[in-house]
């Protein structure tokens, strides 16, 4: 059955950098940097408004050289949906399997790599930076037994906004007997 | 830019450190000598007629002997009562600036090493060991190159941050001190290289390294992922380090003991001497 929905890619309020065979894509809006593998890319720039997903299908099937079916396109169009990379959102027509399972299913009939998307939320400076902001930061150490051990967050400095750094745990006034890292949440 | 500067801090100058220019205004002189020393690595010192970029005022508490107020641009920053804590402030807030707002270079949170002008580089937040790998490196010979910032330029070559290793004694109570590059045998590079691997790690006790290899652009997430100016500037970013990663092996897995894994790396890079 022919697939008449049409993807439209969004462009607005993202940088977009080309390499060899990937695209990295960075939303400005949600500071969530993409990288797209060759075959999930292919999908996202053939989504112009204008061909469906079984055109989709036959264009990247020219282009592998190899059969690509409307599941293949599906896979790579709900992951750039969920990924907020297309103008709109489109769902797959209900065939009853699971994602899973149709992942499993276009692996097989595949000879292509699965279209993947990569993704990953752009750290604050300081977060980069392993800084953390806050001086008045709770330090929760991680070890069985707190009694005894001093909490502070061990790297301070900028202005006060997000805390998510490690902290040291230590015995007040002695070898630390555990120095397991803790964490600096925001107070 | 220019700045209202507060007439009651008649002390101060100005400085550049890779591409950023930063004034410090003070009312205590003996102040402004300590934190002349804490001045982030390639700063140089500025005539006072050229516009800054940013405006740090110190306020000193003569009374209490202590530092009480600091503003970056006006914008009040967290200030400890402990005297040398309010310095190591101040001295991680100039680096922070340097690292998120230099206009023309990446800086990366990592360890940077190399070997035969070809650079390996371990990005990585605070207590993923970065330094006990950069140090178990230079132990084997590596050029040291940093164990705080990897900087990249717009061509995707690495440049040197030259400042000691911040090593966890357990002596310190876990506290990082500052080491010379030539405690552990080695030696400061200066020459801009590529990068030939970017090692993805974190310590985890008995833990045998058997790393996975990236793809390219997935190295670039992770280069990302420790990137001080990927949301200020993530042009930039995305500029420039896919040209950083372009000849870099790129692997990512746990580590146990940092010499055994430095000799791994050191093996890769002689296997791989070309990469595509």
């Amino acid at each position: 059955m022919q697939n008449l929905q049409k993807p439209v890619a969004r462009h607005e309020g993202l940088v977009v950098q080309e390499m060899p065979d990937e695209v990295l894509v960075y939303d400005l809006n949600t500071n969530k940097a993409h990288c797209l593998n060759k075959s999930a890319a292919a999908v996202w720039k053939n989504c112009d408004g204008s061909n469906s997903i079984s055109d989709i299908a036959a264009i990247l099937k020219n282009e592998f050289k190899t059969p690509v079916s409307d599941d293949f396109v599906w896979l790579a169009i709900d992951q750039l949906g969920k990924d907020e990379l297309l103008e709109q959102k489109i769902t797959a027509p209900a065939n009853g399997l699971t994602r899973r399972e149709a992942m499993r299913r276009v692996a097989l009939a595949s000879l292509v790599a699965l279209p993947v998307v990569a993704s990953l939320t752009a750290p604050t400076a300081a977060q980069a930076a392993s800084v953390c902001q806050n001086t008045g930061a709770a330090c929760s150490c991680t070890q069985a037994n707190n009694s005894g051990f001093t909490a502070s967050c061990s790297s301070l400095g900028g202005a006060v906004t997000g805390c998510t750094g490690a902290c040291d745990c230590s015995v007040p006034g002695g070898t630390p007997a555990n120095t397991a890292a803790g964490q600096c949440v925001q107070a | 830019m220019q700045f209202i500067v507060n007439q009651d801090l008649p002390f101060g100058f100005a400085f550049s450190s890779y591409g950023v220019s930063i004034e410090i205004r003070t009312n205590g002189l003996e102040l402004l000598t300590e934190i002349e020393n804490l001045l982030p690595p390639a700063s140089c010192i500025l005539s006072r007629e050229k516009p800054i970029d940013f405006l740090f005022e110190v306020i000193w508490d003569d009374e209490r002997e202590r530092i009480s107020e600091f503003y970056r641009n006006s914008e009040q920053q967290t200030c400890d009562g402990d005297y040398s804590q309010s310095l190591h402030l101040i001295e991680i807030a100039l680096r922070l600036t340097v690292a998120e707002f230099s206009p023309h270079l990446v800086f990366v949170h990592a360890g940077a090493v190399a070997f035969e002008d070809s650079a390996v580089i371990v990005p990585g937040r605070s207590r993923a060991g970065k330094t006990t790998l950069t140090a178990a490196l230079v132990r084997d010979g590596a050029v040291y190159y940093s164990d705080e910032y990897a900087i990249f330029d717009e061509f995707g070559f690495l440049h040197p941050f030259p400042k000691p290793l911040s090593v966890r004694e357990p002596w310190a109570f876990g506290k990082q001190i500052d080491q010379s590059v030539e405690t552990f045998g080695g030696r400061q590079g200066a020459k801009p290289i590529k990068a030939r691997a970017i090692v993805v790690t974190e310590y985890e006790k008995d833990a045998r390294w058997q790393p996975e290899r990236l793809s390219r652009g997935e190295g670039v997430l992770e280069l990302l992922a420790n990137t001080v100016s990927a949301r200020t500037n993530p042009r930039l970013a995305l500029k420039i380090l896919p040209r950083a990663v372009e000849n870099a092996l790129i692997l990512k897995g746990k580590r146990g003991d940092a010499e055994a894994v430095s000799k791994e790396i050191k093996k890769v890079l002689t296997k791989n001497a070309i990469f595509a």
